[in-house]
């Protein structure tokens, strides 16, 4: 097939990139669309259509040219932030009805004190309750009368919902009840979405996994009636491949599989990020990358170590958990948006509130009035008045300067550019700051990392924060700023059940595990099998949560399958070696304890293949321009080269003191750092030791 | 140009990166205890702090901790400084935990402190301040209610060296773990703490060559000094005068009387006097509060007032002077035990400052939180025979509401503002011999008012081997989540226990109850309600009601409810 697609419909914009395989140069094309709500399918074909213009075929001929076609949705996202789900009921163990709202206490900031919980999914009065009971070991204690159960049914048709979540007591271990539920729930109530706990995620915590259905349940109907009808769409106009849904967890399903989950697609956009990191981890020669993607509110941050992406078993949206492995994605509230200003004490600040897209900076003449991270760095000669949006939006440099000469410069009592400078130093400390707390989290030294920049607004902050860490370089790949799309086309297909077992480890029970585990790989070959996945194209990997016997937290440690004692004694090893990176100390006799076992069921598909920069004149062009920036090094300003990235061919340095403008971002070259273009036409940079901080 | 720093002359933008900085390096240590401790009292329920100060003992950052650590660790540096003096060398570190002597909490909290040098010269103090798992003393698990003096809650410890120029002193370190009734797991998390002080450590060397040496006192005072302006703007605000406020504990843990915590709050200006003449002389149980206790007790009630949002140092404090008498509940003379002050009286110590100034300051305020009534238990399990000590940590009560919000239905207790979470009882039933019943919102138990208290819960657990209850709770003999501005307070506790099949025998909150292999119920207290519940509006009186959290003959006798 010719083409592959990946779609990554964003808040703001719908990115496509499509792979034009039998291109001669230029393979890899990028187009953007406003994204439309209510219905994002419109943004969808929106973006379609320019791609298809730009290629010169119709919609219908680039689609039935398509083999492979991976979207990023985010239906089940903005379900969540605006808080426009399903009408759900919950059906809980009779005395149990209320972990929903006790939400185990947790609060994001203790300190905000008089900021409430996240409203209630599912309200007290459709909070139902089954007599029944299952034991810690997995006994029935009490078996549901179906009388029960039909009533139960009858009252739920009752209360008019539309969808109906269930987590019993207990159902991690047994799921029967669970199942006798559900059961006569989809008999009578065909119409009604049914989420079911013990189907999602058989892990132990009531409160864990009863949001976790009952999120599955409020984002279910609309989620599942859009990417339905996408799907008819996309296969009425010719696509004659299944299209893929980027997952949480940064693999991708068909839609009939996602159906059933789709808690799973809740963080599907920036997801997709995890392959492009992958990607260009690859690209740019190391193993391990710090993927910095920076927008206008804040910074998403995804580390890929020894090639791989980490996971978090317990992920939360909008103060709602869920117990579905996803993309580990911290976020830094540090954007290009964000807001300077004087504090009460006299003290400058940057953030953590930012003027967003709307109004935001003053400099994009939408009625912003504070200075912002962007408006410093344009006042700083780092950005280029006419270099936004592929110069389709001019900067407004006089309205920022005054506001940063009005609102910092004059109360500090310093000048105008020491006060931009002031904005972004601080900003980056910022930015650096919080990489270190991550840092701390994941166990990283990131000397041993590289500092890939994506989004929009990274280019202009890389150096500055990769200097101050003494991280071991920098790459700015050219699609920067459509990077999920991107990933797309580079993911693959993934399933991941997680089994609990909270069990010293020379206690557990081998076989039973094993069987287990054979249950889930069978259960994912059949349906990637029905992905139109051969079995040859499909495999199978575990993943064990260690701890010493008494902690709370674990590690995850691989584990070659079958499991075996030998396996298991392997992953322990590892454990015990991880624990002296992580935390400078471990305890070899120290008794290790098997909290749960994660089955990934992986059916790989052909991987893009990186277009190279190819077919272009290679006698090097010469600067575009000159243009004035100021940095801390200097009392007085300092003229830089400008260089145009279009110009720029495989090979060629650039060393600071400069710019590098692309379409739709700008890349500053600190004193001391050096870009090298490499065969991708990306930048790879490398700082001296000597340069300085900005 | 504003003047920042006024003792100095650094510019505001570079004192803005060293005080976040110093607030990162505070979170980056709690994580390192966090992740690699062993008990579940540090990963569970992260009753710990950690903590910087300056060459003096100022408290510069204390970004990650339990809310009732607030502003106090400044106390033990100083102790450590006036103990050891110019014997304080690169490579030490220390450990302590005496409330009298050494300018601890209370004996369980175990901190450690490592100066830290740079180029010769002392700049600063990392810390890590600890609730341990055990810490010997009359009974397991450092909350000992049977203690007449402090010898019998565990073992003292004035600072000490566990390293000395880097080498490790085994001896001092076995001394204190065999005090213990879990000597490893001590020692584990001992070494968690230091592991955090060393980080703490490390970054603030970088930081020294970021600002340089000479320069990072004078960014001490100033991150100090400005700490101190942005709050006396804050108590600027409030009228000057003499607000009082009181609480009062219902038992002293032998028997049932009331105690009084009294204050009497003096604002003038910007500067806050907090006297506690008036309070209970000190008592013979452990629910005395230490000064450092009482101290952070204070800080901590202020710091919610202003909405939680100051610097997290102890410029923010230098405007509040505490006047506590000596021998009385809140400045006890040794050997009085204070194991249990970080509840009580910290609950009756916030409690009172809030009441103070509930007239003057109504929006601010919050109604009380439901004080908790369950028990610890200990038993043996049936297949091993070996001891377990069981935290109710699901019975919690609900807290207050305040101006903007109702008061949180069950949530964790006032002196960690809810930050020690509520575990899964599944999870329980892996780890203890026990079935839960019920784990429910209790209704009727929320207090009333425009803005409506936090529900108790009702909870059920049915043991399946004789169990041993310490009863040590606040919540039973009186109401206790008062209620403000014309809220109501919510309900007291009531703690039943039935044997097998049994009479239901209702349990006081003090004292030690035997079980025969049966059900202990806890109906957990309810906070208060702040405003008047006439005012509260008719769709939230409503669904109240359809949940369940109020009855109708509450919605029509209290809320004035015709529906």
């Amino acid at each position: 097939m010719r083409f592959s697609i990946g779609i990554d419909v964003g808040g703001t914009f719908t990115d496509l990139s499509v792979l034009d395989h039998e291109a001669v140069n230029d393979q890899l094309k990028i187009f953007k669309a406003l994204s439309t709500l209510p219905d994002p399918a419109v943004g969808v074909f929106d973006v379609l259509d320019s791609a298809a213009r730009s290629l010169a075929i119709s919609v219908e001929a680039l689609l039935s040219q398509t083999g492979f076609l991976g979207l990023g949705s985010t239906v089940a996202t903005n379900v969540m932030v605006e808080g426009r789900g399903a009408k759900v009921a919950l059906i809980a163990t009779e005395g149990f009805r209320d972990s929903l709202a006790i939400r185990r206490g947790i609060r994001q900031d203790v300190w905000d004190i008089g900021k409430p919980h996240p409203t209630e999914l599912v309200p007290r009065w459709l909070r139902f309750t089954l007599a029944e009971r299952i034991g810690a070991s997995g006994e029935v204690i009490k078996a549901p009368c179906p009388a029960d159960v039909e009533r139960l049914v009858d009252d739920i048709e009752a209360a008019g919902v539309e969808a109906v979540a269930v987590c019993l007591y207990n159902s991690y271990l047994n799921d029967t009840h669970e199942a006798a539920v559900a059961q006569a729930l989809r008999r009578r109530l065909p119409e009604i979405f049914i989420s079911v706990s013990s189907e999602l995620m058989p892990v132990i915590g009531e409160y864990e996994r009863t949001s976790t259905a009952v999120v599955n349940a409020y984002v279910g109907p609309k989620t599942v009636h859009y990417l339905r009808r996408l799907c008819e769409g996309l296969t009425g106009r010719g696509l004659p491949c299944e299209p893929l849904i980027m997952q949480s967890n940064g693999g991708l399903v068909n839609v009939a599989m996602l159906s059933t989950a789709p808690v799973r697609a809740v963080l599907s956009g920036p997801a997709a990020g995890a392959s492009a990191a992958l990607g260009w981890a690859e690209t740019s020669n190391n193993d391990n990358v710090v993927f910095f993607d920076m927008g206008g509110t804040s910074i998403d941050i995804l580390v890929t170590q020894n090639k791989k992406v980490g996971s978090k078993a317990v992920t939360d949206i909008e103060g709602y958990h869920m117990a579905v492995p996803s993309i580990d994605i911290r976020t830094i509230g540090t954007g290009g948006g964000t807001i300077a200003r004087i504090d009460k004490g006299g003290l400058l600040r940057v953030g953590p509130d930012s003027a967003g897209s709307t109004p935001g900076p003053v400099s994009y003449r939408k009625g912003g009035q504070l200075p912002t991270v962007t408006d410093a760095n344009l006042v700083l000669g780092r950005l280029g008045i006419d270099t936004f949006l592929s110069g389709s939006m001019v900067l407004d440099i006089e309205g920022a300067r005054a506001a940063i000469d009005a609102r910092l410069a004059t109360p500090l009592g310093i000048g105008l550019e020491q006060a931009a400078l002031s904005v972004v130093h601080i900003a980056n400390n910022n930015m650096a700051n919080s990489l270190t707390i991550l840092a701390a989290e994941s166990g990283l030294d990131l000397r041993d990392y590289t500092l890939v920049a994506a989004g929009g607004a990274s280019g202009l902050h890389v150096s500055a924060v990769c200097r101050m860490l003494g991280m071991a370089g920098i790459y700015v790949p050219r699609q920067a700023s459509v990077a999920c799309s991107v990933g797309m086309m580079q993911s693959d297909v993934l399933q991941d059940q997680v089994i609990s077992v909270i069990r010293p480890l020379g206690e557990v029970d081998i076989d039973g595990l094993q069987n287990a585990v054979e249950d889930i790989v069978a259960r994912s070959r059949e349906q990637l099998t029905r992905t139109g996945l051969p079995e040859d194209r499909q495999s199978a990997e575990a993943v064990a949560e260690l701890r010493y016997v008494g902690q709370v937290w674990s590690i995850p440690v691989p584990v070659a399958l079958p499991v075996t004692c030998a396996s298991l004694a392997a992953a322990a090893e590892i454990f015990h070696a991880q624990h002296q990176e992580l935390y400078h100390h471990q305890h070899p006799d120290g008794p290790l304890e098997l909290v749960s076992l994660q089955v990934n069921s992986i059916g790989k598909l052909t991987k893009l293949e990186w277009p190279r920069r190819e077919g272009f004149s290679d006698a090097a062009a010469g600067p575009h321009k000159n243009r004035t920036a100021w940095f801390e090094w200097s009392r007085t300003p300092v003229e830089i080269d400008v260089w145009k990235g279009d110009d720029l061919v495989p090979g060629q340095t650039i060393a600071g003191p400069a710019v590098i403008e692309e379409a739709t971002t700008s890349i500053l070259l600190d004193r001391g750092d050096t870009a090298t273009v490499d065969g991708f036409g990306n930048y790879a940079i490398k700082q001296s030791k000597k340069g300085s901080a900005a | 140009m504003i003047n920042v720093a006024q003792k100095t002359d650094i510019d505001p933008v570079s004192l803005s990166v060293f005080e976040n900085k110093l607030n990162f390096i505070s979170r980056e240590m709690g994580i390192v205890m966090l992740r690699s401790s062993r008990s579940p009292i540090f990963n569970q329920s992260h009753d710990f702090s950690c903590y910087l100060t300056d060459a003096a003992g100022h408290l510069i950052s204390q970004a990650d901790g339990v809310p009732i650590h607030t502003g106090g660790g400044g106390f033990a540096v100083e102790r450590l400084i006036e103990y050891w003096g110019n014997d304080i060398r690169d490579g030490d570190v220390f450990l302590l935990n005496d409330p009298y002597v050494a300018g601890g909490n209370h004996l369980p909290d175990f901190t450690v402190i490592m100066p830290v040098f740079h180029d010769g010269q002392l700049l600063a103090f990392a810390c890590s301040r600890a609730h341990q798992v055990d810490i010997g003393g009359g009974v397991a698990g450092t909350y000992n209610p049977l203690a007449r003096e402090i010898f019998q809650e565990g073992i003292r410890i004035p600072p000490v060296k566990i390293y000395d120029r880097d080498e490790f002193k085994h001896d001092v370190v076995n001394l204190v773990t065999l005090n213990t009734r879990f000597p490893e797991m001590v020692a584990a998390d001992l070494q968690s703490m230091v592991g955090a002080v060393k980080v703490g450590g490390t970054r603030i060397r970088e930081m020294a060559d970021q600002f340089g040496v000479a320069e990072f006192g004078n960014f001490c005072v100033g991150v100090l000094d400005y700490a101190e302006r942005i709050v006396r703007k804050e108590v600027e605000a409030i009228p000057d005068g003499v607000y009082r406020g009181r609480d009062f504990m219902t038992n002293d843990g032998i028997s049932k009387r009331e105690i009084d915590i009294c204050v009497e709050i003096t604002v003038e200006g910007s500067d806050i006097k907090v006297d506690f003449t008036g309070t209970s002389p000190q008592i013979e149980s452990y629910k005395n509060s230490s000064y450092t206790n009482t101290c952070s007790a204070v800080y901590l009630a202020f710091a919610t007032l202003l909405g939680g949002r100051i610097p997290l140092n102890s410029g923010s404090y230098r405007m509040i002077t505490v006047k506590a008498p000596l021998g009385s509940l809140v400045n006890p003379v040794a050997p009085a035990p204070v194991t249990f002050c970080t509840h009580h009286p910290t609950y009756e110590i916030v409690h009172a400052c809030w009441r103070a100034f509930e007239d003057v300051m109504p929006n601010l305020v919050s109604a009380g939180w439901g004080k908790p009534c369950h028990p610890v238990t200990f038993g043996r399990r049936p297949d091993t025979n070996e001891l377990f000590v069981m935290f109710h940590m699901a019975a919690q009560p609900g807290g207050g509401a305040m101006a903007v919000r109702d008061g949180f239905d069950q949530i964790g207790q006032l002196q960690s503002l809810g930050a020690i979470t509520i575990p899964n009882l599944e999870l329980y039933e892996q780890i203890y011999p026990v079935r839960f019943l019920r784990h429910e919102f209790r209704c009727d138990s929320a207090g009333a008012g425009e803005y409506r208290g936090g529900a108790g819960v009702e909870y059920s657990v049915q043991f399946l081997t004789p169990t041993r209850h310490n009863l040590r709770g606040e919540g039973v003999g009186a109401q206790t989540g008062f209620g403000v501005v014309h809220g109501t307070s919510g309900a007291r506790g009531e703690v039943v226990a039935q044997a097998g099949d049994g009479e239901i025998g209702a349990l006081e909150d003090f004292g030690v109850a035997e079980l025969a292999p049966g059900v202990l119920t806890v109906r957990s207290s309810g906070g208060g309600g702040w405003g008047d519940p006439k005012r509260r509006s008719r769709e939230l009186v409503e669904a109240d009601i359809r949940a369940g959290i109020i009855s109708q003959e509450v919605a029509h006798a209290v809320y004035g409810y015709d529906g």
